[in-house]
């Protein structure tokens, strides 16, 4: 009987209380999608390459919100199995009225809720394998097949969350069965009835409160912009810290300190409506001071990670443009030739176009000289401890040349208009940061850089960032002869390739040739002299190129997980504030029929409750925003100096507004949606 | 004459099972009147009452307060009709939970248009109600009695020129309810205020001057109170009751 009955109420519940059954699912899926990116590939490296460099940062974060969506979800599920008592206490009274015993409605009330449980766990399950399987489309899509960001199933994840649920939703439903067998049958019937005692907290202790946490934002900004402290780690813990206790303290303080400012304004206090929304707004915010704090903190973090990986991804487009060619392959030192490598993509149908091409060097330093000018000024400015020569390879000490044909051969391959020069003329190709330094420089002589005429300088993308490409930054353009007098510094083929080449095919290309290594970090050796050089074996040739960054950077990871937590930060935030104001329409339902009755039209009700969600999802959003704002600007900045050592951007503030602009409009945009849902969900149940 | 209510009829259901909740109601209340009417549960009074406030929409006939014709206001003028019109005083006193006392009692009067004194106003009625001293409280903090003598200064602080009052003793313990009623019957001898009760306690009604009862949804009996004390009265109302009960044949 009991089972048969147990059957009829859940299926009777799913109905009734739809709303907190999705509440679970939702949970339940965003819990997935989290644990499946924990564990992911992609992530597993990112902590890793954290741990190499002795930063436990990244761990630290991943144990913080864990707890924190730990925390979150079983707060939903008790809410939710709180509200559900609620609801039927009056049901189980008359159960008890009835002759049923409590252990039998309490063993009714465990069935039921494992029913439900069971139907939201696998339910959360499936959408949640199915949102990271449409993430990995999208992420691969955009990284042209590269990147694939989460597991599409992952076993650890879906056994971590059905863990973290089968433990919390059975102690959760455990505790209230408990609690209803303490209850006595009175209470039972009479339990709804039973309401919190609404009220302003105490005024002075809540303005107090207020000021404090404005101390705490002022703090976290001071924190993020001087960074007092040694490590800069520690600096963005500290201020994390400073901003989730102003956020939290704010949501104790501001209705207090909202009210001793207004309190005293009859003109403000008896006008139409104000009261009543001024109160039952407080109320509200009392009610839920925690959950606010932790919604705005999620903001906060939304758009820093937002942010961030937006950060990181625009820095990995912008290495990709700097570095034009999809495939270069080098040879230091003595001629060889690599025309192998040609035939074989040839063969392949791999390629598009390519180019053989000699670099030539000599034992002088004009032009490099210059450079390292420019950088040490660059430097000195930037308040950058290291020195020009710091970072410069060794080989590249010297003035760098490439020969006129071959340099108008790999313009011709990227698109650029060819340079007419004459015999008797050289120019200059550079990064953008160094043309005014070396253009001042060369053209008044102030540098003699050889016999012939110069005749300008050009600053387009030239495979020219990172040392082991066209010359570190700048390279010599000059008539084809006069690298006779050159020594040969490297041999090179730069090719494009099809748009239907695949990182497999590349992969097959370098173990197809036991000479053929791709470039990474751990070949490059330090000097005596403080500079690093390509600790090139004998008869090795290195594969570099656009492909090959793809493939190894680990900021594109970074990006991209980044970008996804920011995104499930958000979604928990919106989530969170949209069930604690529809778990409300009852209660507001009552509420507006007494002011009809009074005297209100629904024209007046209509416009009090627009204020009133208005300012509800107001309040979350701004000082997020404000602390937000703050805190990314602080980190895209660094994050932008940091990825690349030489001054790449020419504007570097217009991007990191562009980049918070764009993560502010996502999180923005993404919450007006949530409000709009919830205004006409809520608006539909309160005034029907 | 500030009431007439003519031929009143309020049908629920549908055409092939109607229930009638009110048939063919006549009365009228003068200006400062103090009209109590009472029946059996499903004798029609809390409909009466509904009809009359504009809450719900009589089927058959006129109500006209005031020389208005309430009866025939469209939804959007009945939220108007009642700010300016009407007091209420419910069973469950309905003052909203999250203001204080002071704030639900001068409610009415932020919604109207007109300048007010609000605060002397509100000081003048609760001295007279003897709630002075929990202006500052929530409704929760308070007695029954006083959430319904909260309500009462609700229902007459803007000047209704009709004060409805829907079994306003239900819930109260019978000091309390003695304590509402002897406050509502100083409010109609002081104030003059027109007061319309429902109430099925023959204590209550026999505060008011004149008592209508309902059976089945018409009015079946009326008596006035004249000279007669409250007692008298109460003797009065409780043999009309046994009469509607079938003790008379």
């Amino acid at each position: 009987m009991l089972i048969k009955l147990s059957l009829r109420n859940s299926r009777h519940q799913l109905k009734e209380y739809g709303i907190y059954i999705i509440t679970m699912i939702i949970s339940v899926c965003l819990l997935y999608c989290f644990n499946s990116f924990v564990f992911s590939e992609m992530f597993q490296k990112v902590v890793a390459l954290f741990s190499i460099s002795g930063s436990s940062g990244m761990k630290i974060i991943v144990v913080f919100y864990s707890t924190i969506m730990v925390f979150i979800i079983g707060w939903l599920i008790s809410y939710m199995l709180n509200f559900m008592l609620r609801k039927r206490s009056a049901e189980f009274g008359t159960y008890l009225l009835l002759g049923m015993e409590k252990r039998q409605i309490v063993e009714l009330y465990i069935l039921e809720n494992s029913i439900l449980g069971v139907i939201s766990l696998f339910g959360g399950l499936i959408l949640g394998i199915g949102i990271t399987n449409i993430f990995n489309f999208f992420a691969k899509k955009i990284s042209e097949g590269i990147v694939i960001v989460l597991n599409g199933f992952s076993y650890n994840a879906f056994f971590l969350t059905l863990l973290y649920f089968v433990v919390l939703f059975g102690v959760l439903t455990i505790s209230v069965g408990i609690k209803i067998r303490k209850l006595k049958l009175i209470t039972l019937i009479n339990y709804e009835r039973f309401n919190e005692a609404p009220g302003m907290k105490d005024l002075k202790k809540g303005v107090v409160l207020f000021v404090l946490s404005l101390l705490g934002g002022i703090s976290s900004i001071f924190v993020l912009y001087k960074q007092p402290l040694e490590e800069s780690n520690n600096n963005l813990i500290l201020g994390c810290s400073f901003v989730i206790i102003c956020l939290f303290l704010l949501y104790y303080g501001i209705c207090p300190f909202i009210f001793l400012c207004v309190k005293r304004s009859k003109s403000w206090k008896y006008k139409s409506g104000n009261i009543f929304l001024f109160r039952n707004f407080a109320n509200r915010i009392n009610k839920i001071t925690i959950q606010l704090g932790l919604a705005s903190s999620a903001l906060v973090f939304s758009l820093l990670f937002l942010s961030t990986g937006i950060s990181y991804g625009n820095n990995v487009m912008e290495l990709l443009q700097l570095n034009p060619f999809d495939v270069v392959i080098l040879h230091k030192g003595e001629k060889t030739s690599l025309r192998p490598y040609y035939e074989y993509l040839e063969k392949e149908k791999l390629i598009d176009d390519s180019c053989l091409y000699n670099l030539y060097t000599t034992n002088r330093t004009a032009i490099m000289s210059i450079r390292n000018e420019e950088l040490d000024e660059y430097f000195k400015r930037e308040g950058i401890n290291i020195e020009a020569k710091e970072y410069l390879y060794d080989e590249n000490k010297w003035d760098m040349y490439i020969k006129y044909s071959d340099y108008n051969s790999l313009r011709d391959m990227l698109g650029y208009k060819p340079v007419k020069m004459s015999d008797d003329e050289f120019m200059i190709h550079c990064m953008p940061y160094l043309s005014k330094g070396i253009q001042e420089q060369v053209s008044q002589k102030k540098v003699d850089v050889s016999s012939l005429k110069f005749i300008g300088i050009r600053d387009e993308e030239f495979q020219q960032y990172d040392g082991y490409g066209n010359g570190q930054e700048v390279l010599i353009v000059v008539p084809d002869e006069y690298v006779d007098k050159l020594q040969l510094a490297y041999s090179m083929l730069a090719a494009d390739l099809t748009a239907s080449v695949k990182i497999s095919d590349l992969e097959k290309f370098v173990l197809k040739f036991d000479s053929l290594e791709v470039m990474e970090t751990n070949i490059i050796e330090g000097t005596e002299d403080s500079m690093t050089k390509l600790s090139a074996k004998k008869g090795v040739d290195y594969l570099n190129g656009r492909y090959v960054l793809l493939a190894t950077k680990v900021q594109i990871v970074l990006a991209a997980s980044l970008c996804f937590l920011g995104t499930i930060m958000s979604m928990i935030a919106c989530f969170v504030l949209a069930i604690h104001f529809l778990s409300d329409n009852l209660i507001a339902r009552q509420r507006y029929a007494v002011l009809n009755i009074l005297g209100y039209d629904k024209k007046m009700l209509l416009k009090l409750f627009e204020k009133y969600i208005f300012a509800y999802y107001l309040l979350p959003i701004v000082p997020a925003l404000i602390l937000g704002v703050g805190m990314a600007y602080v980190t895209v900045a660094q994050v932008t100096k940091d990825f690349f050592i030489i001054p790449v951007f020419t504007e570097t503030l217009g991007i990191t507004l562009n980049i918070l602009g764009v993560s502010v409009l996502l999180i923005i945009m993404s919450f007006i949606m949530y409000a709009v849902i919830t205004y006409l969900l809520s608006r539909k149940e309160v005034f029907t | 004459m500030l009431l007439h209510v003519e031929n009143l009829r309020k049908i629920y259901g549908t055409k092939y099972n109607p229930t009638v909740a009110l048939d063919g109601i006549d009365f009228f209340v003068d200006e400062g009147e103090f009209v109590g009417i009472m029946g059996a549960s499903g004798s029609g009074k809390s409909t009466l009452l509904n009809c009359i406030s504009t809450i719900d929409m009589p089927s058959e006939g006129k109500i006209v307060l005031d020389g208005k014709d309430v009866s025939k206001l469209k939804d959007s003028e009945t939220a108007a009709f009642r700010r300016n019109n009407l007091g209420f005083i419910f069973q469950e006193s309905k003052l909203l939970d999250t203001l204080t006392v002071e704030e639900n009692i001068f409610l009415p009067l932020t919604i109207q248009r007109k300048q007010y004194d609000i605060h002397n106003k509100v000081k003048k009625i609760v001295e007279q109600l003897g709630i002075d001293d929990i202006l500052m409280k929530f409704p929760y903090e308070i007695s029954g009695g006083q959430k319904q003598r909260c309500a009462a200064a609700r229902a007459i602080i803007a000047n209704p020129k009709l004060i409805l009052a829907d079994e306003p003793t239900g819930a109260l313990d019978s000091a309390a309810a003695n304590s509402l009623m002897l406050t509502l019957e100083k409010l109609n001898k002081t104030n003059l205020s027109t007061i319309l009760l429902v109430t099925h306690d023959p204590i209550s009604a026999s505060f008011t001057n004149r008592v209508l009862f309902l059976k089945d949804g018409k009015i079946f009996h009326e008596i006035m109170k004249g000279e007669k004390n409250n007692i008298d009265f109460y003797n009065d109302i409780v043999n009309v009751l046994s009469f509607l009960g079938g003790r008379g044949n």
